[in-house]
C-alpha cells in the first residue's frame, strides 16, 4: 500500500482545478446526459411536441445542474465531511417545521414556504442521512464493523428523520431514508445474523404499523396496490391505467409521441410520476431496458469509485448515493409497472421537476467528489491501507 | 488489502448483484406485461381510445298487400340529457324541470323520465321529450349552448297510420324491458324500441335491422378528439314486411264489428291468404311506442271486453252450428248416412237415457241432409253423432284444421280444443259419456274454436277438401302457395254439402236466408249460435227467454261461417259476435257485408305490392 502513497505524492496536480477535473468521472456525466436527453424527448413528446411546458425547463435545469454537480465534485471533500452534521441538524430542523408548520398539498404536509421558495426538506434530507452516516462510519475508525453496538447510532440517524417524514404523511420518500440507512449499516459491515433478523422484524413491524400506524390513505394505496381492479376509477385508475399503457406498448412500443394512453390523457402524471410509463407504452420494453442499462452503468460506476475510495468516509458516502439512486429506479419503475404501491417517487432525469433534477445531480456530485478526492488522506478515523 | 476493505469490496458486489437481479425482475415484469399480455392490453387501451355510439337503424316498416303503409318510421325530434355531463343529480333534475316546464311535458311523464335516469348507467342519455315540432327542435337547438348536457336529437319513432283496425295483428314497439335488453344490449339506447306483441314481436329480428355506431376517439375526460369514419358500421335498415291482408277489407271488418265483442276472418279460399283479421274492440298501438299511461292502461285492462285480446286467434269458442258442416262431411265420408236419408225430429231425442233438444220446439219433421243444414236440425245431427261416435267426428274436425294452432307469424295463435274421450281422460280424469258425443255434434260441450280455425274450415269447406293452410305475411317471390294436397274427401258429399249451405243463405227456410245483393251470385253459409248458458228443464218449459231480455254476458255468441261465390268459391269468412244473440242475426249480415266487398273487389286478382321486386329490377337496369 506505500505505492499508493508514493502515487499521490507523484501525482502534483491533484490540488489544482485542471488536475480534479481530469479525475471527474467523465464517463458518468456522458450517461447522466444521455438519459437526461431521452427524458427531454419523452417531456416534449408528452407535451404533444411542444418544448413548454415541460422539455425546455428540463434543458436548462439540466444544464444548470451539471455545472453545479461539477463544482460540488471539486469542491474538498474535508469540506462535506465538516458539514455532514450541521447540513443533518438543519434538514432535521426542517423536517419538524414541515410537520408543525407545513402546507398540506393533495393531504400531505411536505414543504415549507421561506418567502417565494418552497423548500422539501424530505429531499434534502435523503442526502443528509447520507453524510452524516458517512462521516460516522469514518469516525468509528474499528477494524471490526461487525457488532450491533456500532451501529445503533446510525439506525437513529436514519430512523427519526424517516419516521417524521413519514407522519407527514410521505411515505416514499420516508421509506427510502430508512432504506438507505439500511443498507449503509450493510454496507459498513454489520453481522449477518443482525441483517437476517432485521428482515425478519421488518415484516412484522410492518404488518404491525399496517394495522396501527398508516393513515387510512395510505392503506388504502397498499390494499390498492394489490388489487387494482377493486377500485378502477379511484386509487386504482393510475395503477390500472399505467397498466394498460406499459402493455400496450410491446417490444418496440407504440411510436414516439403515437401512445395513445399517454397522449389522450389515460396515463396519469406522464410528465412527473409515470413518465417511465409513457416510456414504456412509446419505446416498448426495448427502450425501458435501455433506459434501465444506462442506469445500471451509473450505479456500477457508483460502487467502483466507492471501492477505489481511500477512506471510509468516500466509501460510504458513494456506496450510499448510489444506493439512494437505486432505491429511487426501482421503486419508480415498479411502482409505474403496478409491482409497488403508488407513492410520490419520481424518476431521476427522466421526470419533468426541478427538485428531483437538483436533489439527484448534487448527489452524484458527491459521488464524482468521491471519485476527485478518492486519495485524499482524511485525519479522522480509520484509514485505508494502512 | 485490509479485512474491512475487502468486507466493504464484497459487500458491494453483494449490493451490486442484488440490483442486477432487481432490475432484471423489473425487465421480467416489462416481458409479462409488454410482451405475453400484449394482447389484452392492446385492447384495454383501445377500449379506452374509442367510444362508440349507437346509431339506431331504421325499423322496417310493415305493408298490406297492396304497398299501404301500417307500421311506417315518422321523423322525431326529441331532446335528450347526458347525465355524466351535469356536476350533480340536482342540477340534471332542475334542468329537467326547466325543459319539462317549457314543453308542458305532463308531471307524471317527468317522474318517469327521472326514475329512469336514476336507473340507467350514467353514460347513456336519457329522453326528456320527444314528438317535437320542428319550429320546437330549431328553438331548443337554437338555445343549446345555455343547457350543457342537453342534446336536441333527430330520429325516428315508430307510427302506426291505421291504429285500431291493424293493432292485434302489427301489435307494437315499447322501451324494452331489463330481460329484453339482457338479449340484445343496444335496446338500451333510448331511442331504440323493440317488439312487445304481434308481429313487431314475433318479426323482431327481421324488422330491427343492424344498429350501427359511430367510432370516436376520445381522451380521459370524455372529450372527442376525432371521428372515424367505418362504413362496416353504418346502420342496416331492417327488412320490410308485406302482409297479405288488405287494409279497405281489415278496415271494412274492424268497421262491421263496431260496438261489438268478437272477430272476423276473411281468407283466400286458394291461397290461403288471410285478407282481413279483425278484433274488437281494439286499442291504439300508437299509444304504447312512448309508454301508455297508467289510465289509458288500467282502462284497456278493465274493460269487460278485453280490447288487449286478440280474439281472431286467441279467443275460444264453442263452435255452435257451424260444427255442423263438418260433421256432414264425416257422417257421408264414415257412410253412417246417406245423402237422401230422412230421421224424423219430434223436437227432442232421448239418447243414453237423456233428453235432447232441438232448436225448433216443435221439431222439423222428416229431414234429410239438406234439410238439416239449412234449418239447423239438432236432432238430425245428435243421432248422425250417435252414429259416428266421438273419435271420428274429432278425426274429421282436425282433418279441417280444428284443434291446431297454425302459426302464421303472430305470438299466441291458440289450438283450442277438439275433445275425443283419450283428451277428456288426460283432462278432465273422466271418462266420456254419450252426452259428451251428443253435445260435441252440435258444436257445444267441450269443442272450442278460434275465428281463424273457422276461417280455415270454411276455406277447407270451399276448396272441396283441399289442406289450406293460412298465412299472413307474403312470401318475397311475391307468389303465393296455391298447390294444396288433396283432403281425399268424396267430391259427392262436399257437393251435397255446399247444396246444404247454398240453402242456408238462399232458400226459404234457410236460417240466413236473405239476398245476397249482387244479381245472380250466392254465398254458401252456416249459422251457429254458442249457447253461453245452461238452459234449465224449468226455463224451457216456461220458454225459452230471449236474448234481448238478458245481460249482455250472459247472452248467445253469434257464429257464421261462409263462402263464395257459391259455384266457385274465392272468398271465405267467419264471424263470431260474442254475446250478440244468434248467428243468423248478429252475425251472417255482417259476413254477407265482407262477402259482398270482397267478391266485388276480388283483391286476390289484383297485383300486390312487392318491394323487393323492384330493388331486383333496380339492380337488373343498373347491370344492363
Amino acid at each position: 500500500m506505500v505505492l499508493n502513497l508514493l502515487d499521490i505524492t507523484k501525482n502534483e496536480g491533484v490540488n489544482s482545478i485542471g488536475g480534479k477535473l481530469k479525475r471527474i468521472e467523465w464517463g458518468m456525466v456522458l450517461l447522466v446526459s444521455l438519459l437526461a436527453s431521452f427524458g427531454a424527448v419523452l417531456l416534449y413528446g408528452a407535451a404533444g411536441g411542444n418544448w413548454m411546458p415541460w422539455a425546455l425547463p428540463h434543458i436548462v435545469r439540466f444544464c444548470m445542474f451539471i455545472v453545479m454537480m461539477i463544482i460540488v465534485a471539486m469542491i474538498d471533500i474535508r469540506f462535506w465531511y465538516n458539514l455532514a452534521y450541521p447540513a443533518y441538524a438543519i434538514a432535521f430542523l426542517l423536517v419538524i417545521a414541515v410537520d408543525l408548520f407545513g402546507h398540506t398539498a393533495l393531504g400531505a404536509q411536505r414543504w415549507i414556504a421561506i418567502g417565494p421558495v418552497r423548500i422539501q426538506p424530505s429531499e434534502f434530507m435523503k442526502i443528509s442521512v447520507v453524510l452524516a452516516l458517512a462521516r460516522y462510519y469514518q469516525d468509528m475508525n474499528f477494524k471490526n464493523m461487525g457488532p450491533l453496538k456500532y451501529h445503533i447510532i446510525p439506525m437513529i440517524i436514519a430512523l427519526a428523520p424517516a419516521l417524521l417524514i413519514m407522519k407527514q404523511p410521505d411515505l416514499g420518500t420516508g421509506s427510502t431514508v430508512a432504506l438507505v440507512g439500511a443498507f449503509m449499516v450493510f454496507l459498513a459491515g454489520i453481522y449477518w445474523r443482525y441483517i437476517i433478523g432485521a428482515i425478519v422484524g421488518a415484516i412484522s413491524l410492518f404488518i404491525i404499523a399496517y394495522d396501527f400506524v398508516l393513515h387510512d390513505f395510505q392503506k388504502k394505496r397498499i390494499t390498492t396496490f394489490l388489487n387494482p381492479e377493486l377500485d378502477k376509477m379511484g386509487q386504482g385508475y393510475q395503477i390500472t391505467q399505467s397498466k394498460i399503457a406499459i402493455g400496450s406498448g410491446g417490444f418496440f412500443g407504440v411510436g414516439y409521441m403515437n401512445g395513445t394512453q399517454s397522449q389522450l390523457d389515460f396515463l396519469p402524471e406522464r410528465q412527473t410520476d409515470f413518465v417511465f410509463a409513457m416510456l414504456l407504452e412509446e419505446f416498448g420494453m426495448m427502450g425501458g431496458i435501455f433506459a434501465l442499462v444506462l442506469f445500471f452503468a451509473i450505479m456500477a460506476m457508483g460502487f467502483l469509485i466507492a471501492r477505489s475510495s481511500r477512506h471510509f468516509f468516500g466509501k460510504m458516502l458513494a456506496g450510499g448515493i448510489t444506493i439512494l439512486l437505486f432505491i429511487y429506479v426501482s421503486i419508480n419503475a415498479a411502482m409505474v409497472m403496478g409491482l409497488f404501491p403508488v407513492v410520490g417517487m419520481p424518476m431521476p432525469f427522466l421526470s419533468h421537476g426541478g427538485s428531483v433534477m437538483l436533489s439527484v445531480l448534487f448527489a452524484l456530485g458527491l459521488v464524482q467528489n468521491v471519485k476527485v478526492h478518492r486519495d485524499k488522506i482524511m485525519h479522522t478515523g480509520f484509514q485505508s491501507g494502512k | 488489502m485490509s479485512d474491512s476493505e475487502s468486507l466493504f469490496n464484497r459487500r458491494t458486489f453483494f449490493l451490486s448483484a442484488m440490483g442486477g437481479l432487481g432490475f432484471a425482475a423489473l425487465g421480467l415484469r416489462m416481458a409479462k406485461l409488454q410482451i405475453f399480455e400484449n394482447s389484452e392490453f392492446r385492447l384495454e387501451a383501445a377500449q379506452n381510445q374509442f367510444n362508440f355510439t349507437i346509431i339506431p337503424a331504421s325499423r322496417g316498416p310493415i305493408y298490406d298487400r297492396f304497398g299501404i303503409p301500417v307500421a311506417v318510421n315518422r321523423r322525431d325530434f326529441r331532446v335528450m340529457v347526458v347525465r355524466d355531463e351535469f356536476e350533480d343529480s340536482k342540477q340534471l333534475f332542475k334542468t329537467i324541470d326547466e325543459l319539462s316546464g317549457y314543453f308542458n311535458v305532463p308531471y307524471e311523464k317527468v317522474e318517469q323520465t327521472k326514475k329512469d335516469i336514476k336507473t340507467a348507467p350514467r353514460y347513456l342519455p336519457a329522453q326528456i321529450v320527444s314528438n317535437l315540432s320542428w319550429e320546437q327542435y330549431s328553438q331548443i337547438s337554437l338555445f343549446k349552448a345555455q343547457y350543457p348536457g342537453v342534446y336536441p336529437e333527430m330520429g325516428e319513432s315508430r307510427n302506426y297510420p291505421l291504429g285500431e283496425s291493424f293493432a292485434h295483428i302489427v301489435g307494437y314497439v315499447a322501451k324494452a324491458n331489463d330481460a329484453e335488453t339482457k338479449i340484445d344490449k343496444d335496446a338500451k339506447h333510448p331511442a331504440i324500441r323493440v317488439g312487445k306483441e304481434g308481429l313487431e314481436k314475433t318479426q323482431e329480428v327481421n324488422l330491427k335491422g343492424t344498429h350501427g355506431a359511430r367510432k370516436l376517439e376520445v381522451d380521459a375526460h370524455g372529450k372527442i378528439v376525432r371521428e372515424i369514419p367505418d362504413p362496416a358500421l353504418n346502420p342496416k335498415s331492417g327488412e320490410p314486411i308485406v302482409l297479405t291482408i288488405d287494409a279497405e277489407m281489415q278496415q271494412l271488418a274492424y268497421e262491421q264489428l263496431k260496438g261489438e265483442a268478437g272477430a272476423i276472418v276473411l281468407m283466400d279460399v286458394q291461397t290461403g291468404e288471410i285478407l282481413a283479421m279483425a278484433s274488437s274492440p281494439s286499442y291504439d298501438p300508437n299509444k304504447f311506442v312512448d309508454g301508455i299511461s297508467g289510465p289509458d292502461y288500467k282502462a284497456y285492462l278493465e274493460n269487460e271486453r278485453h280490447p288487449l285480446y286478440h280474439k281472431a286467434v286467441r279467443g275460444n269458442y264453442p263452435a255452435g252450428s257451424t260444427f255442423k258442416t263438418l260433421m256432414s262431411v264425416a257422417a257421408l265420408e264414415a257412410g253412417v248416412i246417406r245423402e237422401d236419408e230422412h230421421i224424423n225430429c219430434p223436437g227432442f231425442i232421448y239418447i243414453g237415457g237423456n233428453r235432447f233438444h232441438c232448436d225448433a220446439r216443435r221439431g222439423h219433421g222428416s229431414v234429410n241432409l239438406h234439410y238439416a243444414i239449412k234449418a239447423s236440425c239438432d236432432v238430425y245431427f245428435y243421432e248422425v253423432g250417435r252414429r259416428l261416435g266421438a273419435d271420428k267426428i274429432a278425426q274429421m274436425a282436425r282433418r279441417f284444421g280444428l284443434d291446431k294452432a297454425f302459426d302464421i307469424g303472430i305470438p299466441s295463435v291458440s289450438k283450442a280444443h277438439i275433445p275425443d274421450p283419450e283428451w277428456k281422460q288426460k283432462v278432465f280424469k273422466q271418462p266420456w259419456h254419450v252426452t259428451d258425443t251428443i253435445n260435441m255434434s252440435i258444436g257445444q260441450g267441450l269443442v272450442g274454436v278460434t275465428p281463424l280455425q273457422l276461417a280455415v274450415l270454411a276455406t277447407r269447406l270451399g276448396s272441396f277438401g283441399k289442406e289450406v293452410v293460412p298465412s299472413i305475411i307474403r312470401p318475397k317471390s311475391g307468389i303465393a302457395r296455391r298447390d294444396w294436397p288433396s283432403m281425399n274427401i268424396n267430391p259427392d258429399h262436399m257437393k251435397a254439402v255446399h247444396a246444404g249451405m247454398v240453402g242456408v243463405t238462399s232458400e226459404p227456410g234457410g236460417t240466413a236466408n236473405a239476398p245476397f245483393g249482387i244479381e245472380g251470385m250466392k254465398i254458401a253459409g252456416k249459422t251457429g249460435t254458442a249457447q253461453v248458458r245452461r238452459i234449465t228443464m224449468a226455463e224451457r218449459a216456461g220458454g225459452v227467454r230471449s236474448n234481448a231480455s238478458l245481460e249482455w254476458k250472459l247472452r248467445d255468441h253469434g257464429l257464421f261461417i261462409c263462402f263464395g261465390p257459391a259455384d266457385n268459391p274465392k272468398y271465405a269468412c267467419s264471424v263470431i259476435v260474442e254475446h250478440g244473440g244468434g248467428g243468423a242475426r248478429a252475425a251472417a249480415p255482417r259476413a254477407r257485408e265482407m262477402m259482398k266487398a270482397v267478391i266485388l273487389k276480388d283483391p286476390s286478382s289484383m297485383k300486390a305490392y312487392n318491394p323487393w321486386e323492384n330493388i331486383a329490377k333496380k339492380d337488373g337496369s343498373e347491370n344492363g
